[in-house]
């Protein structure tokens, strides 16, 4: 009698078999289901049916109007406002692949192999090639061009870790660290975003060849802000050749749509 | 020696996973606030990685969703074509297409009459492509869901800046 009493006062021990087997189900379940890149999107303007049939009563030019237009080709972007033409933003376009195998990365310049005669693509260490649907990132070097013929010279620009480029006070891109020290004032692209350097930004630092990004996003900027009273301030037409890249696209109308210009309608280059 | 020996089992017995299970639970609860918060209006396709974008725009609702990846173009998950014929024709219009967006369409219609809504509303759709997809297949889909009633195009990307 007296030993059931001592038993039955000893605190029972739960059975946690049970909740082990229903969690051990439910985490990898939950865990499938889940996504942890989170999902936007970019929306587009269309013409409506009745407008995509050219009709002979197109309306009179809006002389206010600033139709804005950006057109991307494989090796440079230029931008179209009120008719008139804005010199052209040059780039090599490289592109950067990371290997399956060991995750290192693969930067080249595609136009340079087509030009040499061969497709001889960098290969991974483990011999696996390249696929077009495997590029990474395509980054755009911005290029400096004098005429028709130079190939042109990479420009630089000064960076943040968080990878915005800086302006200085008459809003040009600082293209080395030269003359810059800790306390100078510099700003992005941001609106606003003027301040002191502080040494653990300054150590952060890196030279890169400028994003031709970076230069359209300047651009459209100061458009955006010159021309915010015209009537369509907030349209933008993105032009593009047959191969450009999805990602150049939403590259471009992410600049756009950051400059102000969120009415964005795509159309072809012709040719 | 032998006392010890019989205590060991009872020592060592009952494997102690009340830390396991104060773990589990966190993670449980985690998972649980990413799905809901989720929503999943929009899941990203298999075999295709979509473009980084900074846009903060998140469907309102589910739509009709047309996938291209490298080699199939696909409405609601069905295979109507393959990427390489849409690259390769001159007309604008993906033949294939425009039966199945149109069908669909008429659906939505219906749909939208029979709760009282109006019709004639422009259709929603998003596409999903392919980062590296060529702008001239891209555009190519895109005339073709325009043409057969679906002008509200959205394209899916992934948030850089996603809270």
């Amino acid at each position: 009698m007296a030993k059931s009493r001592f038993k039955s006062e000893e605190p029972p021990e739960l059975d946690l078999l049970p909740i082990m087997n229903l969690f051990s189900i439910l985490i990898p379940f939950l865990i499938t289901i889940a996504s942890f890149q989170k999902l936007g999107i970019v929306e587009v303007n269309l013409p409506e049916r009745s407008d995509m049939v050219m009709g002979e009563d197109n309306p009179e030019p809006d002389e206010q109007a600033l139709n804005l237009t950006v057109a991307i080709t494989d090796s440079y972007l230029q931008i179209v406002a009120r008719g008139g033409m804005l010199p052209k933003i040059f780039y090599k376009e490289m592109w950067t692949f990371r290997c399956k195998s060991d995750g290192d990365t693969i930067t080249y310049d595609p136009y340079d192999l087509v030009d040499r005669g061969g497709s001889q693509i960098p290969k991974c260490r483990d011999g696996s090639e390249t696929d077009k649907y495997e590029i990474d990132v395509i980054h755009l070097w911005t290029l400096e061009r004098t005429s028709e013929e130079d190939a042109g010279t990479i420009l630089t620009s000064l960076y943040s870790d968080t990878d915005s480029a800086y302006l200085d006070d008459n809003q040009e891109f600082v293209p080395n660290k030269q003359g810059i020290q800790v306390g100078s004032r510099l700003s992005t692209l941001a609106e606003g975003s003027r301040r002191e350097i502080k040494p653990d930004v300054f150590n952060k630092m890196t030279v890169r060849p400028r994003s031709a990004y970076d230069e359209l996003a300047k651009t459209l900027a100061q458009i955006h802000n010159r021309f915010i009273d015209a009537p369509d301030a907030d349209n933008i037409i993105v032009l593009a050749d047959d191969h450009a890249a999805f990602d150049k696209i939403i590259g471009v109308m992410d600049r756009a749509r950051d400059a102000g210009f969120y009415k964005i309608s795509l159309a072809k280059l012709g040719g | 020696m032998s006392r010890r020996g019989r205590d060991l089992p009872s020592v060592g017995g009952g494997l102690n996973i009340t830390s396991m299970m104060d773990m589990f639970t966190i993670v449980l609860v985690f998972l649980f606030k990413q799905v809901d918060s989720e929503g999943n209006l929009l899941t990203s396709a298999d075999n295709l990685v979509l473009p980084l974008s900074t846009s903060l725009k998140t469907p309102k609702e589910v739509n009709l969703s047309v996938v291209v990846d490298a080699e199939h173009v696909l409405i609601d998950n069905e295979k109507i074509e393959e990427t390489e014929v849409v690259t390769k024709q001159d007309s604008l219009l993906v033949g294939k297409m425009v039966p199945v967006l149109e069908e669909k369409r008429e659906i939505e219609k219906k749909a939208a009459l029979a709760k009282g809504e109006d019709a004639e509303e422009a259709g929603s759709i998003i596409v999903q492509l392919d980062k590296n997809m060529a702008y001239d297949v891209m555009y190519k889909v895109m005339a073709t869901c325009g043409w057969s009633g679906y002008t509200n195009i959205s394209f899916a990307v992934i948030m850089i800046n996603a809270e």
